[in-house]
């Protein structure tokens, strides 16, 4: 047990024999310690790995064989995401948990409404499961074999389905818990269908034994395995049409654990398509469409139902879903790099994918945290209910900004680097691959702008209806700004992006090393590309950029250093007396859109309209989004099923006595099958 | 020099645009340099800024204008080189101005007027359908000459031949509608109609005065001769820098004719009508890439 691999596990000793057993608000802080005793003891490994070195692997004895513990570059790349995420996720936590301490003021609206007895222990419990769940994630990464993985993978599964669990008071959060909780089972049984089938035709459980898949099986089975592993990871990660557990447990869960959910579980599932095509495990050309197409829909159908959504964190984790959708365009390029021989456009893909999951994770984290930040301000993420909320917290207001334009991608920030070497890559396919591939890669192109513009106006919609304008609503207790402890990490995470927005170049010379598990020669491939040379030219024309905005400020407060500076009204066009009412909504401004893209995106609406000359109801008007491919695929076959199973009720009497008779009949078949030997 | 270049151009471009126009109507109309003696007075004015505001109303022109200025740092003239320049520069070229309209989009939310949020949306709306034309555009030009930046792109379809030219014009045409679309002028926006409603690009400003407004004027005409320099790379051959100085202007002042006519002689669409009318840019792209496509025989 001297393998430096262990040593995260104190943390996760701390975590189970000290949390528990202090005050709320003491078990916070120790949970916090525990997470950093986990990170440090991660990251010493992680980093040593990404600087090229490597790192003895260790081993587990058990009954049931000798398991494998070791690190690669890949895992010390999700193992930095993990880590900076999940702290930064148990900090914030410190202060938003907060409001749920039972000493917490008892007029604020969110203690008052969600305030009861049972808040400590939940709290306390909360606090445990934290660095259990960081650590979990950090050992998914470390883990070849792959029953061991699967079991680790459940602990993940599990302990964040606590977490999500915790405001159970909340209406729906039981119920999205459950859902999530089940979806994360379809994911394991499809894993452990892969798992068997590879150890039926292979012999092998491990993810190397994939490697030998397509000589020993051929090409149809080992595309069955590969699809089964996909549709497993799929699931986790939110990949189009396994996306629906995200939209619901996203909102359910206290903003931080959002954060990290959205920032690093749903890239874990990302991870483990990695690890898999790694391998090769079967033609990758045919795989490489397959993650294409899936990626494109995901990216495209993500970002079109975000913009419908009035729910801030449902919008939100509908553009988790967007964001896979480009990270898989980026693993779809990668392999197919692989399969056309064509080890560029490998480069170019992976590098895309990979600091796109790191850039995510960043900036959706910050968005998650913002809208936490807007929950405790004003007990609501509904953003028909906002309003002008930017000159009450302008703190939050400012991260939400940067994050919004990190996400649209655009530049300087770093959302813009990995679309970047994305689009270069998507660009180099075009001219380095034959006909109908050049065409389907045009298309891509096309798609991914498309994403990029309803991303831009999708938050346009959040920042402007939520952050400014004036209060749609007059809430008891005035909004008040997050306190320290919950923007520490938000600074921290914001200056994350604006480094790797301005200084690329150092990123891709991080990433080569992990990049050299993918293909062979990165260092010569990177300096062919001219990938330095571009990013550094990315970087001057964002600092020029910078510089020019700062010019231009200075230039206008020359200017209008003797002129009348006034405060006024809106112009109203003549109006005087406009009201809050008056603005324009979240619905009014994405209505071309619905209607644009009418049968794909569809709102439910409820209304009571005035008719007779004495209306008996008032009139009411209510629209609610709704997912349609979660409606046909899911909830539509599932009513059928509950009907169809719903007739063998009748075996369910509730007499003891029926009951011993199905056993008894049960074994007497069992005989007499026996018996004639079927 | 480019960059010098770019903002003279731009600095005379309305004036030009209104000249032409009061011609066609039978008008004397007002002197050339109007639009810049309006921009200069706007300049000294002080402001009046809504209570609703916060200061991302007040730094978003800025930010705006600093945008248009980085995109055109990435644009070479003929035989005078962009500021920078490096593979894949037309993407960042988009995305910046992307940027600029995010930013002027907020800006716009910012008021808490439903004309600007109006505004706001459609400006959203119009311009997400534009970008993958332009993207895909780009994708074709890239196929055909196989470079990854404004500046070998156009020198390598320079030194080209018939085919190429034949490109170049069917581009400059598409480039030309999308900048219609980003300057928002007609048929997709009317920038002299006297009705919020009706209007995109105008509404979003109504509440800007003075030196804000001045710069956001500033910012649109740059970005005709933003859109007016990419046109004219695709027909500034190997010649002299004085002959090549001259052919810009030329096409400059073509270019503001084309301008002008269509907003002689053309109503707005239907607002409605706007999305289709966009999209239409992006099968046309298409086309010019199967084109190549099939032109190359790959």
């Amino acid at each position: 047990m001297t393998n430096p691999l262990f040593f995260p596990l104190i943390g996760v000793a701390v975590a189970l024999l000290c949390v528990p057993f202090f005050k709320p608000r003491l078990a916070g802080w120790l949970s916090f310690i525990s997470s950093l005793i986990i990170a440090v003891f991660s990251l010493i490994p992680a980093i040593t790995v990404l600087l090229g070195s490597t790192v003895e692997p260790s081993f587990i004895y058990t009954s049931l064989g000798e398991f494998q513990l070791s690190i690669d570059p890949l895992s010390a790349w999700f193992i930095v995401i993990i880590n900076l995420i999940s702290l930064a996720g148990s900090l914030y936590g410190q202060e938003y948990l907060g409001h749920y301490l039972p000493t917490f003021n008892k007029l604020n609206h969110i203690a008052k409404s969600q305030h009861s007895l049972g808040r400590s222990q939940d709290l306390k419990v909360h606090y445990a499961v934290l660095p259990i769940f960081q650590a979990s994630m950090i050992y998914t990464t470390l883990i070849n074999d792959l029953f061991l993985f699967v079991v680790v993978w459940e602990m993940m599964s599990l302990t964040s389905f606590l977490l999500i669990l915790f405001d159970r008071k909340k209406d729906g959060t039981l119920k999205a818990a459950m859902n999530y909780f089940i979806q994360m089972h379809i994911s394991v049984v499809f894993l452990l269908m892969g798992t068997f089938y590879l150890f039926h035709l292979t012999g092998g459980t491990t993810f190397s034994s994939l490697a030998a898949l397509p000589d020993i099986a051929g090409a149809q089975s080992s595309l069955i395995v590969f699809m089964l592993f996909f549709i497993g990871f799929g699931i986790k990660s939110g990949f189009i049409p396994f996306h629906t557990w995200l939209p619901h447990a996203h909102p359910a869960a206290p903003s931080h654990v959002s954060g990290i959910m959205s920032g690093v579980i749903i890239k874990l599932g990302i991870y483990g398509i990695l690890r898999v095509v790694l391998q090769h495990p079967a033609d990758m050309i045919v795989i490489g469409w397959i993650i294409m197409i899936f990626s494109v829909a995901s990216g495209l159908y993500g970002v079109m139902l975000a913009i419908i959504q009035h729910n801030l964190k449902k919008l939100l984790a509908y553009h988790s879903i967007e964001n896979i959708g480009i990270i898989g365009i980026g693993i779809g390029m990668g392999v197919l790099g692989i399969g056309y021989e064509n080890p560029m456009l490998s480069m170019m893909g992976f590098a895309g994918a990979l600091l796109h999951t790191l850039n995510h994770s960043l900036f959706k984290s910050l968005l998650f945290f913002s809208a936490g930040n807007v929950y405790q301000a004003t007990g609501t993420v509904n953003i028909e209910r906002l309003g002008g909320l930017g000159k009450k917290l302008p703190y939050t207001a400012g991260f939400f900004l940067i994050s919004a334009i990190a996400i649209c991608g655009l530049p300087p920030l770093n959302g813009f680097i990995s679309e970047f070497i994305i689009f270069i890559g998507l660009f180099k396919a075009i001219h380095s691959l034959g006909l109908s591939q050049s065409f389907s890669f045009v298309l891509i192109i096309a798609a991914l702008a498309l994403i990029g513009g309803l991303a831009i106006l999708c938050f346009t919609k959040a920042y402007g209806v939520v952050f400014q304008g004036s209060p749609r609503h007059q809430f008891k207790k005035e909004p008040t700004e997050a306190g320290w402890i919950k923007k520490i990490p938000m600074f921290f995470i914001s200056a994350c992006m604006i480094f790797i927005g301005l200084f690329p170049a150092y990123i891709i010379k991080a990433m080569i090393i992990p990049l050299q598990m993918f293909m062979p020669d990165v260092d010569a491939l990177v300096g062919n590309s001219g990938m330095v040379e571009t990013l550094t030219g990315i970087s001057i024309a964002s600092g020029s950029f910078i510089g020019i905005i700062i010019i231009v400020l200075g230039l206008k407060k020359m200017a209008q250093r003797k002129v009348l500076i006034e405060q006024g009204e809106t112009w109203g066009c003549g109006y005087v007396a406009p009201n809050p009412k008056m603005q324009y909504t979240a619905s009014s401004y994405a209505r071309i859109f619905r209607k644009l893209f009418h049968p794909l995106v569809f709102m439910k609406k409820d209304k009571v309209s005035i008719e007779e000359t004495f209306p008996q109801k008032a009139y009411s008007y209510e629209s609610q989004s709704t997912d349609r491919i979660e409606d046909k695929l899911i909830s539509a076959p599932m009513l059928k099923l509950i009907k169809f199973l719903g007739r063998f009720r009748i075996f369910q009497n509730g007499q003891t006595q029926s009951y011993l008779m199905y056993g008894f009949l049960f074994i007497i078949i069992m005989l007499i099958i026996e018996f004639f030997n079927w | 020099m480019t960059i010098l270049i770019i903002i003279l151009t731009s600095l005379l471009f309305p004036g030009l645009i209104n000249v032409i126009r009061s011609l066609m109507s039978g008008r004397k109309g007002p002197g050339m340099l109007q639009p810049l003696k309006d921009m200069i007075r706007l300049f000294r004015k002080g402001s009046v800024y809504s209570k609703t505001t916060t200061i991302i109303f007040r730094i978003a022109p800025a930010i705006s204008f600093a945008a248009v200025i980085s995109a055109a740092m990435v644009l070479p003239i003929g035989p005078w080189q962009a500021v920078f320049s490096f593979n894949g520069d037309f993407i960042f070229f988009i995305y910046v101005l992307g940027l600029g309209r995010f930013m002027a989009i907020i800006a716009a939310m910012d008021t808490g007027s439903s004309f600007e949020g109006m505004g706001a949306s459609r400006e959203a709306h119009f311009s997400m359908f534009a970008e993958p034309a332009f993207l895909v555009l780009f994708g074709a030009l890239v196929l055909f000459t196989g470079h990854y930046s404004f500046s070998e792109i156009f020198i390598a379809m320079r030194s080209g031949y018939g085919f190429s030219y034949g490109i170049g014009i069917i581009s400059a045409f598409l480039i030309f509608m999308f900048s219609l679309i980003e300057t928002c002028r007609l048929p997709v926006d009317d920038p002299r109609t006297h009705l919020e409603l009706t209007m995109v690009h105008e509404v979003m400003i109504l509440d800007n005065s003075g030196f804000d407004l001045g710069l956001l004027h500033l910012t649109n005409a740059l970005k005709f001769a933003l859109f007016g320099t990419i046109i004219a790379n695709f027909f500034l051959f190997d010649v002299p820098q004085w002959v090549a100085l001259l052919a810009f202007i030329g096409i400059q002042m073509v270019y503001a004719f084309v301008v002008a006519f269509l907003e002689s002689f053309m109503a707005r669409f239907r607002m409605n009508h706007n999305p289709q009318f966009i999209m239409s840019l992006t099968s046309l792209a298409f086309l010019i890439f199967v084109g190549i496509l099939l032109y190359l025989d790959k």
